[in-house]
């Protein structure tokens, strides 16, 4: 570290760094790079060698967020993403990828008070035997009555809605 | 949804119209361990439903994970009279 960072313990292993002062993303990585191998070292505990990991997830200021909340939200979403990924490394928290999270979360949100809200109806398309001239069935179809978009089609929500538990609601 | 059809067709019976409905369902629904005996007890609550009327249809973009279990779940589905058209010839699994 520097002299002009500074370390805070947040819980348990888990540690704030507040790193100032960079020009270029070139320069995180001179501080990140032996941060983690430092980290890497063996440790000798009596007659055992120890090692741990880490996992280092970075977010930006002021390029990600304003305040301190956020900016400790976000990188509280790129550590999930770089333990999945595999210890001893860091990943920035990506911006574009948090907004489609998010829209996504907030679509499946909205899906799921429109099941609550009775808002969705089931349309019956009618299947004809064409030879007999006749009605033979019907096929459901789900629809949306959307109260500010109108009636939205099935392609319209239920892709995104694919392998959820809201899916399962919706059946 | 289902429970939507369920009524839809009956209302059909009761009002004379012979038809048959067919319904998409998740496969995430189909693969919870308890769609057999929930859709049983929905069944059930609509005493009035001639069998063999209701069909489903397994739609997911996804591939089923477990054959096994699916495979199972058609079976006791045939027992309820409940078909899966599409999946009883062949696994349904839509490109």
């Amino acid at each position: 570290m520097r002299e002009s960072d500074s370390v805070t313990r947040l819980s348990g292993d888990e540690f704030i760094l507040f790193l100032g002062g960079f020009e270029s993303p070139q320069e995180y990585a001179k501080v990140l790079d032996p941060l983690i191998i430092v980290l890497g070292q063996p440790y000798q505990v009596v007659s055992r060698e120890l090692r741990v990991t880490a996992s280092v997830w970075v977010t930006l200021y002021p390029r990600d967020a304003a305040d301190a909340d956020t900016l400790l939200r976000h990188a509280d979403h790129a550590m999930y993403r770089a333990k999945q990924r595999g210890r001893n490394r860091y990943l920035f928290f990506n911006p574009s990828r948090d907004r489609r999270a998010r829209a996504r979360h907030s679509q499946l949100e909205q899906s799921g008070a429109a099941i609550d809200g009775d808002e969705l109806v089931l349309f019956c398309q009618p299947q004809v035997d064409m030879r007999r001239r006749r009605i033979i069935g019907a096929e459901g179809l789900v629809r949306w009555q959307h109260p500010q978009r109108g009636l939205l089609s099935p392609a319209a929500f239920i892709p995104l809605l694919a392998g959820t538990a809201v899916q399962q609601r919706l059946d | 949804m289902l429970e939507r059809g369920l009524y839809q067709l009956t209302q059909w019976q009761v009002s004379g119209l012979d038809l048959s409905l067919s319904l998409n369902i998740s496969a995430r629904s189909v693969q919870h361990a308890s769609f057999v005996h929930d859709l049983g007890e929905r069944l059930a609550r609509h005493p009035g439903l001639t069998l063999n009327s209701l069909s489903l249809e397994i739609l997911e973009s996804e591939a089923l994970v477990d054959l096994d279990t699916v495979a199972r779940v058609i079976e006791h589905c045939t027992g309820l009279r409940v078909c899966f058209p599409s999946t009883t010839s062949a696994p349904a699994i839509p490109p």
